[in-house]
């Protein structure tokens, strides 16, 4: 056999192979992941501290209170922590609800201009219009038209995220190679078995670029509505405000540090799930050296 | 669409292929692009079963658009193309793996297009793999499959519902030399046990004398068939064939050719 005939496709294998200790590299690796972002973490907050004893006289300290206050104070202290929960489950829902139908609709609309160019010339530019109006713009009239409770919500959350479905799934279904076309053509496929065969799978990809964007928009869009629809479960946003308005700084943070959280779980969810479909076979899902 | 029997051929085809039909049959085609470049002119052959017939050529010649008329996949702006009613098999220059399929599901791509039952797929796939030597990586996803194996899996891919015609058209041009020769040989000797109707597109004279029974030798654009030279050599062909004097007689000849066309199109 010639040496192009050996599977030299798993890097992994071949380091693990040279390694005599590979547990002490793996731990020494992992050390090497997480120590700087730690690093900056002490940093931070030991500004933060500066900020509040150094800089802060004692009066004005409720602006910046100390980190260990927000911890023992919001966290430990069960009946807030129970109030950031909920208000943070409530926002997740209208979230989830809004991203699931962005993606729908938006990979719907996608295939829909991918297939016939009419479909895509009367509709991207409308596409485009509705991605430029500022959200806060049209969240009022939303109210108005429909109330301010969940259904409201989710609608900003659509209208937020469906943006870059449409254009990640459009750029994604584009992008299956001309070579591949052919095999196709060469059996006289029909368009909907080449679209389910071909150009579906090879957007893929593209399609979980756009989740991961559309999923962070989405948590946004939940986030502003609060401070809008002041009907149905209080969201996260609204509870954010209504700290703000009781100058409860510490429960403040906490809620603060909770909406942030759930944006980083939207994104890791929506990363772990393109991970699990498309990981095996797309170059982005496996690990460079 | 209905599964066909494709190698139901009478046996006489074998036997005697002088007096039974072509598989492919070209008379006088010719494309010109839309803009008015015209790519090939008045080109002509047969293609019988036991045929493998090169189509060398510089560059640019529309060696590749002659295969893309055979194969159907862009329309001839002149002339006629006579072609069996079964789609042919079809190797590229990129082996053109779906990426998302292990080796199994893209080798019986073409089988499932075709709308071939599933027991039966499995079983032509099977005997495919077996054929180009990659039983046993049914389940490996392309990337997992060297470059040599990817070409192979095309290979099979193209073998797998049994077509009387098949098309190359470069394709170990992107691979380095000692697997092109492998490859050469794996498929010189494929053709010399199922003597299906091959027609190769290369720009390498060794590589057309080699796998054939008949090089075309193309002029330069526009393109057409400007010689027809025979390999007398008998089949199956050793790799030491390369060195033989008679051999390289040959190549010199359609060197020769080659040459005296691109020498007269810079005159």
């Amino acid at each position: 056999m010639s040496i192009t005939d050996v599977l030299v496709e798993d890097p992994d294998a071949m380091t693990a192979a040279e390694d005599p200790h590979p547990e002490q590299s793996k731990l020494r690796h992992w050390i090497g992941v997480v120590a700087p972002p730690l690093a900056v973490a002490a940093l931070v907050i030991g500004a933060w501290y500066f900020g509040t004893y150094v800089l802060l006289d004692a009066q004005r300290r409720f602006l910046l209170p100390p980190p260990d206050a927000v911890v023992t104070n919001a966290i430990f202290d069960g009946e807030s922590f129970r109030e950031i929960m909920t208000a943070t489950w409530n926002t997740a829902r209208v979230a989830a609800v809004g991203l699931v139908i962005a993606s729908a609709l938006g990979i719907g609309i996608a295939v829909a201009m991918s297939q016939a160019r009419w479909v895509e010339r009367s509709l991207f530019p409308w596409a485009v219009v509705l991605q430029t109006v500022p959200i806060l713009a049209i969240v009022p009239l939303i109210g108005f038209w429909w109330g301010f409770d969940f259904r409201s919500r989710v609608l900003v959350c659509v209208l937020i995220a469906i943006f870059p479905m449409i254009t990640n799934t459009l750029f994604g279904l584009r992008s299956a190679p001309a070579g591949l076309h052919d095999l196709f053509s060469l059996r006289r496929a029909s368009r909907w078995t080449r679209l389910k065969k071909l150009e579906f799978p090879a957007a893929l990809p593209a399609i979980f670029v756009g989740l991961r964007i559309s999923a962070g928009l989405s948590v946004i869009g939940a986030i502003v509505g609060d401070f809008f629809f002041r009907q149905g479960d209080p969201g996260i946003g609204r509870l954010i405000d209504n700290y703000r308005a009781e100058l409860a700084s510490e429960q403040l943070f906490a809620a603060i540090a909770a909406s942030s959280l759930l944006g980083i779980a939207a994104f890791a969810l929506v990363g772990w799930a393109g991970e699990l479909v498309v990981g095996r076979w797309h170059e982005s899902g496996r690990r460079r050296q | 669409m209905t599964p066909i029997e494709h190698r139901a051929e009478p046996t006489s085809v074998e036997s005697s292929p002088d007096t039974a039909g072509a598989v492919l049959e070209l008379r006088g085609v010719g494309k010109t692009w839309a803009g008015g470049t015209v790519a090939v002119r008045g080109v002509g052959f047969d293609l019988r079963r036991g045929d493998f017939v090169s189509l060398v050529g510089p560059s640019g010649c529309g060696k590749s658009t002659v295969l893309r008329i055979v194969a159907g996949l862009e329309r001839q702006t002149a002339g006629r193309v006579a072609r069996p009613e079964a789609p042919p098999g079809c190797v590229f220059q990129q082996p053109n793996l779906l990426a998302w399929r292990n080796l199994q599901r893209n080798v019986e791509l073409y089988a499932e297009l075709d709308g071939m039952p599933k027991a039966r797929r499995r079983e032509l796939t099977r005997a495919a793999l077996e054929l180009v030597g990659l039983t046993g990586f049914e389940d490996h996803l392309p990337h997992q499959l060297s470059g040599g194996m990817q070409m192979r899996a095309a290979l099979a891919r193209a073998l797998v519902t049994r077509p009387e015609l098949l098309l190359f058209d470069e394709p170990f041009s992107a691979v380095d030399e000692l697997l092109r020769e492998r490859l050469q040989e794996e498929l010189m000797r494929l053709f010399t046990d199922e003597q299906f109707a091959g027609l190769f597109i290369t720009h390498s004279v060794l590589e057309a004398v080699f796998l054939s029974t008949r090089v075309l030798v193309m002029t330069p654009r526009p393109g057409t068939i400007g010689a027809v030279i025979d390999v007398p050599l008998p089949y199956p062909r050793a790799p030491e064939l390369r060195f033989a004097p008679e051999f390289i007689e040959i190549v010199r000849e359609v060197s020769g050719v080659m040459r005296s066309f691109s020498e007269e199109s810079a005159a």
